[in-house]
């Protein structure tokens, strides 16, 4: 399940046409769209409601976690219009505090530093991307997913040459239009990551079951987790309990599921 | 090979940047500070980052040449080690980078001329004995050298430092740089080795161990001393027959008169990086059977560790003399100490 946040309904529209997204809840806070491999939050312009809309997003999808893409238009004191540029760091003009995000992918197009302010802004100082979201977006995304997950790409809509008072609904849906084949090979790469996060996260098979056989503290259900998991990686198609086996308590239940799992006949390789 | 470099701008203009940078004119750079701000910040996945690392050219700061924890050593009793590199080209799963790193990205330290400084400060500071200097422990020593120059460069330094010994620590077979030169008795290029049946499974994109194996061979025959490094011991099924034949093929190969030093390791890891580890690679069956926590550290336990060790010992004992044979420290044989 790959997740996408805009600020703007113009910048999002393109992307629910093309992904077939249906309206989730119209109750929500945020507009929320969803389908079968995809899900879009749209937030409203600036840092604050960027970062309410992802963690209430993640909040109430935490039972399928995915990776973050945020995708929007960025002015550009240089770059034409139209130009595709994925965020390699971004600066809090506010506390110019900088962000790179974490790479683990191949670059899906040029890249440019992104520069995020708290006001719309003609004087384009830096040869940077701007916009009102970026540095909001990573900061809340990487702590619901691995920092490898969360990436944004901008389209250039405005520069020194043709300033945003010009923009129109329009040329925001052609550009993100544009910007679809860069989404689809970013969402393969995140996807093929996040397959790899999700097996880090997910707890292993039997453990659930155990739970509701007796009561665990918070640190018998970890070392039960941890236990479990090894039993499923040297042990993986047997259950880490016998049929006879008569243990009632947590601690008897963790006993002999280490004592079981240090076999011999479970030597790996 | 690397898609993006990350550049401190302090060594962006630096002869050795500018040299990276030309064998990679198609990847993307990304100026930094420093890199810290790139390299092990929180929430990043080591094994994430492993699928697609990118390089990071960075300067070296504070302390460059470091002593070896105690009871480290191939023969004296001065020892340091120092890293131009952080991460490694290959993925071994018993790596303790992946448990000390959250970032998988490859730092490689562009300021020689000031390990170059250090190193002899050192040396100035160790007049008694022969210092030993070991490189590759946070990084392969040899298997980037077609980026970094490192052993060109290193070499022609300790060439003209005959009192103090370089060790190379590698699983690499790019030997081009030793082969085409003249050996140095002061240089010992020490091979990690394990039986090729878990090699195979184990040391992702390393080299097989028969390469290795021809590698340092080549390598003895040119007159280069060669060490072994058995590090670490693995215990699995058919342990000690493929222990048996990774001795018997290496002696076979190697001109013992060449031969430096043997090391043996137990697996051993801090407990902090066994959990990371662990959560990385929840499926591993390597981090899930056999171990048990002593004195903070994660090894096999006692019993296992003692045959692993006694065997491996036993049987190098035969091809060699015991004053070229150094364990490491263990938490999980005879007091720590290996016999």
């Amino acid at each position: 399940m790959l997740y996408i946040h805009t600020a703007l309904p113009a910048e999002a529209r393109p992307i629910i046409d093309h992904y077939a997204l249906r309206a989730h809840d119209a109750s929500a806070p945020f507009s929320l769209y969803t389908g079968p491999q995809t899900r879009l939050v749209v937030s409203g312009v600036g840092k604050t409601a960027t970062a309410a809309a992802i963690a209430y997003t993640c909040a109430r999808f935490s039972d399928q976690p995915g990776p973050w893409l945020n995708v929007g238009i960025a002015g550009h004191k240089t770059a034409a219009l139209g130009t595709a540029l994925w965020v390699q760091k971004t600066v809090d003009t506010a506390t110019n505090t900088p962000f790179f995000p974490a790479l683990a992918l191949s670059p899906p197009c040029a890249g440019s530093v992104l520069q995020t302010v708290d006001q719309p802004r003609v004087d384009y100082l830096t040869d940077a991307l701007y916009d009102m979201e970026g540095s909001a977006f990573f900061q809340t995304a990487q702590r619901f997913v691995a920092a490898e997950l969360a990436h944004s790409v901008k389209i250039v809509s405005d520069n020194s040459e043709a300033p945003w008072q010009s923009l129109n609904r329009e040329r925001v849906q052609g550009w993100i239009n544009d910007l679809l084949p860069v989404i689809e090979r970013m969402r393969t790469e995140l996807e093929s990551l996040a397959a790899v996060w999700l097996i880090q996260q997910a707890n292993p098979p039997h453990f659930e079951g155990t739970l509701s056989r007796c009561r665990f503290s918070q640190t018998q259900k970890n070392r039960l987790r941890r236990l479990l998991q090894q039993w499923h990686s040297v042990a993986p198609d047997m259950s880490p309990w016998p049929p006879d086996h008569a243990e009632e308590s947590a601690a008897g239940l963790l006993d002999a599921l280490e004592a079981r799992l240090g076999d011999s006949s479970h030597l790996p390789y | 090979m690397f898609k993006t470099i990350y550049v401190e701008e302090a060594v962006a203009h630096h002869p050795r940047t500018q040299a990276t940078l030309a064998r990679f004119s198609d990847a993307q750079r990304i100026p930094c500070k420093h890199y810290g701000e790139v390299f092990n910040r929180a929430a990043q996945n080591f094994r994430l980052q492993k699928r697609q690392p990118s390089l990071i050219l960075a300067e070296k700061r504070g302390q460059r040449v470091l002593p070896t924890p105690a009871g480290y050593g191939i023969g004296s009793q001065t020892n340091f080690y120092f890293s131009h590199m952080l991460n490694c080209l290959y993925d071994c799963r018993y790596c303790f980078l992946q448990g000390m790193y959250r970032s998988a990205h490859m730092v490689i330290f562009i300021n020689y001329e000031d390990f170059y400084e250090a190193i002899d400060e050192q040396i100035e500071q160790t007049s008694t004995e022969r210092p030993y200097f070991f490189s590759g422990y946070d990084c392969d020593s040899l298997a980037l050298e077609g980026i970094t120059d490192f052993t060109r460069d290193f070499l022609t330094f300790f060439a003209q430092r005959p009192h103090a010994t370089l060790e190379l620590r590698t699983k690499s077979v790019r030997t081009h740089s030793l082969l085409d030169r003249d050996p140095l008795d002061n240089c010992v290029v020490a091979f990690s080795l394990t039986p090729a049946a878990i090699a195979d499974v184990l040391e992702i994109g390393a080299p097989p161990v028969a390469r290795r194996i021809e590698s340092l061979g080549t390598l003895a025959d040119r007159g280069w001393p060669i060490g072994l490094r058995f590090d670490p011991l693995l215990y699995h099924r058919n342990w000690r027959e493929h222990y048996r034949d990774l001795f018997e093929a290496v002696f076979a190969r190697l001109r013992i008169d060449r031969l430096h030093s043997v090391s043996l390791g137990q697996f051993r890891l801090p407990q902090t990086m066994y959990k990371r580890m662990q959560q990385l690679y929840p499926d591993e069956p390597l981090f899930a059977w056999g171990l048990a926590e002593k004195d903070g550290q994660i090894s096999y336990r006692s019993e296992l560790a003692e045959s692993l060790h006694a065997f491996c010992r036993d049987e190098l004992l035969q091809h060699i003399d015991p004053t070229i044979f150094f364990p490491c420290p263990s938490t999980t044989l005879n007091d720590g100490v290996a016999p």
